[in-house]
């Protein structure tokens, strides 16, 4: 074993590898508040990577309900189950143990396998709320007591990955110059122990070629200033794929840096798993603390509290409403005034968005056509 | 195995489910026992390693075979791998009895285990039920048990319960695994099975795993140490298993089998390792049973 740094449990852990940081790593910012659970991103990338014979059960993207949807059965129940309760040492430290450190003996991870049933319900608990409606409940704040939230899900290319650690064969690799996670698929002997030991449950075991696939964050895309199919599809523009600086490094004008380490509005899942996840989340306003803490750590009031002032703060605004607005990789942005820019890795303008859309309010009533106006922005 | 009464079995290296058998054999009958008896003055020294017989002609393709009583049974006491982690949690075969053959050009091994279930499939969070046979590359020396060492590479034969199946049966897949599965659409139909190579990225890849023609359910292998398996560019290995109340399986290597692999000749004595997969107990890669070591003679 060897020690290794990961800055979201704030301290050293024990990793199977030295495991040096890629040489740059691409991340992911999902802002759950705007998925609708639409699973384009789900089919975007259904038809471009696994359409194959032995990957119809295959779902590299997914989208699940919380608190009851998972993909497999219990993915991230069975996460808790091995870690136990969660404590944090003033909200800076995690002082559990990974999946790496309480690796039973003779495993190098503290994983399990999903059997065959349990990858045959992507959509089990879709839109079911986390308990029934009261009679005479009106939503009058937040958190609401009844609630349900969406998670989109992928590969999360984690800087530690479990997967990696796992493979008896080193089959499985970490990309350099992209920090991108991948399966040799000329390696893979079909063990499954990166099914068995990845927390998120994101490498699947292809039934017709015996060995194991994972999402590519569509390297193909990436190399050539692309953002994955999940992204540009995203009819909601909840998501935006960028490079995050390492742990020492803060760019502001970087919007995954910005987003997760100034405004620090997105955060990793289950970060206690000690993998070091690339995906981060905006959490979902109207879902209980206590279930948020559990899912994001302990940075979740203070995310909320950011993200809910993004009417006062133009740059964080502004980064949002670029969101889904080029299909290119945005290496940095600015706001000036009204008006927010994305340039691409030569400082070239992308994209410019207004960081209010304009708007026109009819009035209620049209007096030439003498018929009164619904739906009236 | 079944043990013949009167056959020169070696009681040493015979575990204790090999042994309570031959015991209750002789029980069954004290003439056989006094048989035993008799020949116990007379009958050469009890084996202490793997002789492969010489055989004339072509050598047995069929577990059934007569010719393989010919071949002394050798009892192989096998451990649970825990020097590399994943282990498997416990000892799922205890022994397995091995007889060999050679007629000069090829060497062939019989390895018999007791097992419950016949695991053949291959699919998500199934295992199959498989075994090896290492030999060293250069038979002077004995490589280290770790599957070699950088410099004493060791050729590696596997046979996989479900390449044996894919032998039989044709390719076995996600058909054959979830026979009640429903594809509306498959590649296949929609552009021809040569285009929609391009679906199966381990087929591209040229992965062993994903060969879709497999002619032999063993396969040759290189090792220089622990996670360093790699198939052999040039496949000679064949073998057959065949289940009934345990696996019954021959693997067979040419002597002098090519660059990689194992260099054997009538006369020498080397070293030979085994190992065994149980499925049903999740025993894949080095979830596994193994053998130390074991000296392998082949008659001149």
């Amino acid at each position: 074993m060897a020690e290794v740094f990961n800055w979201q449990l704030g301290r050293d852990m024990q990793y199977p590898f030295e495991a040096p940081r890629p040489k740059r790593q691409i991340a992911w910012v999902f802002d759950t508040n705007k998925c609708i659970a639409c699973q384009t991103c789900t089919v975007a990338c259904k038809s471009t990577w696994t359409s194959g014979t032995g990957q119809e059960y295959m779902l590299w993207n997914n989208v699940e309900t919380k608190p009851y949807g998972f993909f497999p059965q219990g993915w991230d129940v069975q996460l808790l189950d091995r870690l136990g309760v969660v404590k944090w040492d003033g909200d800076q430290t995690y002082q559990g143990q990974t999946i790496f450190e309480s690796a039973p003996a003779g495993e190098r991870v503290n994983g399990w396998l999903p059997m065959a049933q349990d990858w045959m319900h992507p959509n089990v608990g879709e839109d079911e709320p986390a308990g029934a409606v009261e009679r005479g409940t009106y939503l009058d704040r937040l958190p609401h007591d009844t609630w349900f939230s969406y998670l989109a899900r992928i590969c999360n290319h984690c800087t530690y990955p479990a997967c990696v650690a796992a493979c008896p064969r080193q089959a499985i690799y970490k990309r350099p110059e992209d920090g991108i996670v991948l399966v040799d698929q000329s390696r893979c002997r079909g063990y499954q122990e990166c099914v068995a030991a990845c927390p998120y449950k994101k490498v699947m075991y292809n039934n017709e070629t015996r060995v194991s696939e994972k999402c590519i964050a569509c390297f193909p895309k990436i190399e050539q200033g692309y953002q994955p199919q999940c992204v540009t599809s995203c009819i909601g523009r909840i998501r935006i794929a960028s490079f995050i600086s390492g742990p020492d490094d803060l760019d502001p004008k970087r919007p995954v840096d910005f987003l997760v380490k100034v405004r620090k509005v997105a955060l990793p899942l289950y970060p206690q798993a000690g993998t070091e996840p690339n995906v981060y989340y905006i959490p979902p306003i109207h879902a209980p603390r206590e279930y948020l803490h559990q899912m994001f750590g302990p940075a979740v009031d203070e995310a909320i509290e950011t993200y809910q002032n993004i009417k006062n703060d133009p740059e964080l605004l502004g980064l949002m409403m670029l969101f889904g607005s080029t299909e290119r990789i945005m290496h940095s942005f600015s706001v000036d005034g009204e008006i927010a820019t994305g340039f691409d890795e030569q400082g070239e303008e992308l994209v410019s968005v207004p960081l209010r859309e304009p708007t026109f309010i009819r009035e209620f009533f049209d007096d030439v056509h003498e018929a009164y106006l619904h739906n009236i922005t | 195995m079944t043990v013949e009464p009167g056959t020169d079995q070696a009681p040493t290296p015979v575990g204790r489910r090999g042994f309570l058998k031959a015991a209750g054999a002789v029980a069954a009958s004290t003439a056989v026992a006094t048989a035993i008896a008799a020949r116990e003055l007379t009958r050469p020294a009890p084996a202490t390693h793997l002789v492969a017989r010489r055989h004339g002609g072509e050598l047995p393709g069929d577990p059934d075979d007569r010719a393989w009583s010919r071949g002394r049974p050798w009892a192989v006491p096998l451990m649970v791998q825990n020097m590399v982690p994943p282990h498997a949690p416990e000892l799922a075969v205890t022994e397995l009895q091995v007889r060999a053959l050679h007629n000069g050009e090829r060497i062939a091994f019989l390895v018999e285990w007791e097992d419950d279930d016949e695991d053949a499939v291959d699919a998500m969070a199934r295992f199959r039920d498989a075994v090896a046979v290492q030999l060293p590359v250069d038979v002077a020396v004995i490589p280290g048990i770790t599957m070699g060492a950088l410099n004493q590479p060791v050729h590696i034969m596997q046979w996989r319960a479900a390449w044996q199946r894919d032998v039989d049966l044709g390719r076995q897949g996600v058909q054959e695994a979830f026979p009640n599965r429903f594809k509306d659409a498959p590649p296949e139909e929609l552009m021809g099975e040569e285009a929609a190579t391009q679906f199966y990225p381990a087929v591209v890849a040229k992965n062993p795993m994903a060969r879709r023609d497999r002619t032999s359910p063993v396969e040759d292998l290189s090792a220089v140490g622990f996670g360093s398996l790699t198939a052999q560019d040039e496949q000679t290995a064949t073998g057959r298993g065949v289940f009934e109340r345990g696996w019954h399986v021959i693997l067979s290597t040419p002597l002098a089998a090519g660059e990689h692999k194992t260099s054997l000749r009538p006369g020498v004595t080397t070293s030979v390792a085994f190992a065994v997969w149980d499925g049903g107990a999740g025993n894949r890669g080095s979830r596994k049973q193994w053998s130390n070591w074991t000296e392998l003679e082949l008659e001149g």
